[in-house]
């Protein structure tokens, strides 16, 4: 016995630019637990906030949103600001080739990169003030450059 | 008689975004041998961990085994102190933690980092062998799952008591964890051009040209990790970086 690595590929060619549109309702609650929201094979490109969207209440500005990877789980991006109604370009700090995180410096510009994602992914909220029906609600959108 | 250089050309049409998930089970030794998971011909801008343990895996270029990428998943550490007593009667051998430690009987830890001590070593299994009858912050640990009343505390801490340690549960969900890796940039004769106020940014993406394998070391027995890479074959690239 010597272990096992066992693998299984996936892949998809670009629909061009893709934008996943995701309505947020969190009713009787201060939290949503991860929700998939469909699959993105590319580069994210921005993420757009709108907390007054839905019949509910506005989303509460320090709600906090993560995106994830449905397989595993890894946070994607997320923000402790649901904020005001605004349009960001998230991105990640790279690392070393031994997975330690790059600390930008004098002699070490230019160390954020854009994020890209590869399958499904998941929604969710935290820190939501707590309301029933209609609940709270929010848009949230994902734009994703796949080719 | 002038030698020869025998070539071979390579060429693979792009899949677009590609992901291998790589589902890794390490032996008794807390080994998995280098496994081919894939092709992969473009710019790796991802990798994801998650599942159980963390063993050294290694990402290699197959043809010629050169180290692409090594990466240690991020367990979850227990979040307070632990130290061990070495002497004191009938704490002789105890562990402390500096909140109730959650452990049960027969659940395995794993040292990531040990002060003080002699005998106790890290990134090696160790069961926990009493806590009915200690407070919820006391444990007994053994080398063996099979124990007698005369085993029970059969890890010696050594000459000194262990000050600090920081360790995790076997089995628990590693922190998963989404990265983007990058490699050094090097000169003409190959040595790697470390950053200075004259070369700044020089951290590029990791390019896969053909066949990869993964292996583990320095883990524990049948742990479960998962790694994902992302592999960019659509040439999406990156913006110019100077505006």
């Amino acid at each position: 016995m010597a272990g096992t690595v066992v693998a299984t590929t996936s892949a998809r060619k670009g629909k061009g630019l893709i934008r996943i549109d995701c309505d947020i309702t969190v009713t009787g609650a201060t939290s949503l637990t991860a929700t998939p929201i469909g699959s993105a094979y590319g580069r994210i490109v921005a993420a757009i906030f709108e907390p007054t969207a839905g019949a509910g209440a506005t989303m509460d500005t320090t709600a906090d949103l993560t995106i994830s990877d449905a397989k595993t789980g890894a946070t994607v991006f997320s923000t402790l600001d649901f904020g005001t109604a605004r349009s960001i370009r998230p991105t990640a700090i790279i690392t070393s080739n031994v997975g330690v995180a790059v600390t930008a410096a004098t002699t070490a510009t230019d160390v954020n990169r854009d994020i890209f994602v590869a399958g499904k992914l998941n929604l969710a909220m935290a820190n939501v003030s707590n309301a029933v029906s209609p609940g709270v609600t929010g848009y949230f959108g994902l734009v994703v450059e796949e080719a | 008689m002038a030698g020869s250089v025998g070539t071979k050309y390579i060429a693979h049409r792009p899949r677009g975004i590609v992901r291998t998930d790589v589902t890794i089970t390490t032996d008794a030794a807390g080994i998995a041998t280098a496994t081919v998971v894939g092709v992969g011909f473009g710019r790796l801008v991802g990798v994801e961990s998650s599942g159980t343990g963390a063993p050294l895996i290694t990402v290699t270029d197959t043809k010629s085994g050169a180290v692409l990428l090594t990466h240690v998943p991020t367990p979850a550490i227990f979040g307070n102190t632990t130290t061990g007593d070495t002497t004191g009667g009938t704490s002789e051998d105890l562990w402390t933690t500096g909140a109730a430690h959650g452990l049960s009987e027969g659940a395995a830890i794993v040292f990531t980092s040990i002060t003080g001590g002699g005998t106790v070593a890290v990134n090696t299994k160790y069961f926990v062998t009493k806590t009915t009858g200690f407070a919820a912050t006391t444990f007994c640990l053994s080398s063996t799952a099979a124990l007698s009343a005369a085993t029970t505390k059969d890890v010696e801490i050594g000459a000194s008591d262990v000050s600090a340690s920081s360790w995790f549960t076997v089995g628990a969900a590693i922190t998963p964890r989404h990265f983007r890796p990058s490699r050094i940039l090097e000169g003409a004769t190959g040595t790697a051009i470390a950053s200075d106020a004259n070369h700044t940014n020089q951290n590029r993406d990791i390019f896969l040209t053909g066949k990869v394998s993964v292996s583990a070391t320095g883990g524990v027995a049948a742990e479960a990790c998962v790694l994902a890479l992302i592999v960019d074959e659509e040439g999406l690239g990156d913006i110019a970086l100077t505006v």
